[in-house]
């Protein structure tokens, strides 16, 4: 018995189209972060300027967030202390043409409490980075 | 003294708690928070290189230019951050100085 082999390849082509086409949002798929770099100041091309993962209570922290490719993303640094207190989160939502840096930084006026805090960074709300530091 | 005589209560001191101080988690409330970037933010407008400005003349302030560029003379603020390589003082502004109105 013969087998048309035309149903079986509208059927392989489908499974592949709805796989590409997932709905996914893939504006930022071009975008992605290579490195996360946590210190005491920035330098004028927004790298850190002193990598550090210990700060003053009266510190500025500064992450230096390094992405490749191009497209539109969101980036979102959240800042956690201890046990998950949430900090602070703030985003930028970019469009890079190649690589690029993109810094966020926080600073509290009465001097940050002593202990370990985290910082996570997102793309498009997927894992992108994450440093943990002390402040003493 | 018998035995069943109460006891001077001087002797008989509880501990003083009167100045313990409750802990807690710490306060984030004020956390100051910023960023900037070498891309461009997306959906950023394009630059026209036009802008409004305004030349102070005698008698205003910034509330009085305020109130009248934005009809809010609250939003002064916002006229002396656009300017504050212009304006050291707020309350001291001078006739011809060009002001860069947001």
């Amino acid at each position: 018995m013969r087998i048309s082999i035309i149903p079986v390849l509208a059927v392989c082509l489908a499974a592949i189209l709805a796989a590409a086409c997932g709905g996914k949002d893939t504006s930022g798929a071009g975008v992605s972060v290579t490195g996360v770099d946590v210190g005491r100041s920035l330098a004028a091309d927004k790298s850190i300027g002193d990598v550090t993962d210990s700060f003053r209570p009266g510190d500025t922290i500064y992450a230096s967030v390094k992405t490749e490719g191009a497209g539109t993303a969101t980036l979102t640094a959240t800042w956690t202390y201890q046990e998950g207190q949430k900090v602070n989160e703030s985003s930028q939502t970019i469009a890079p043409t190649g690589p690029a840096r993109t810094e966020f930084h926080v600073s509290k006026p009465d001097g940050w409490p002593a202990g370990r805090y985290r910082l996570d960074v997102t793309l498009n709300g997927n894992p992108g980075g994450t440093k943990q530091f002390d402040v003493k | 003294m018998g035995i069943f005589d109460r006891k001077d209560d001087k002797n008989d001191k509880s501990p003083d708690f009167s100045n313990v101080r409750g802990g807690g988690s710490p306060d984030f409330s004020n956390v100051r928070a910023g960023g900037s970037s070498t891309a461009p933010a997306a959906n950023q407008a394009p630059a026209t290189g036009a802008s409004r400005t305004y030349v102070v003349v005698g008698g205003d302030s910034l509330s009085k230019i305020a109130k009248r560029e934005y009809g809010d003379a609250q939003k002064w603020p916002q006229i002396y951050e656009a300017n504050r390589d212009i304006i050291k003082d707020p309350d001291l502004i001078y006739p011809g100085q060009i002001l860069r109105l947001p």
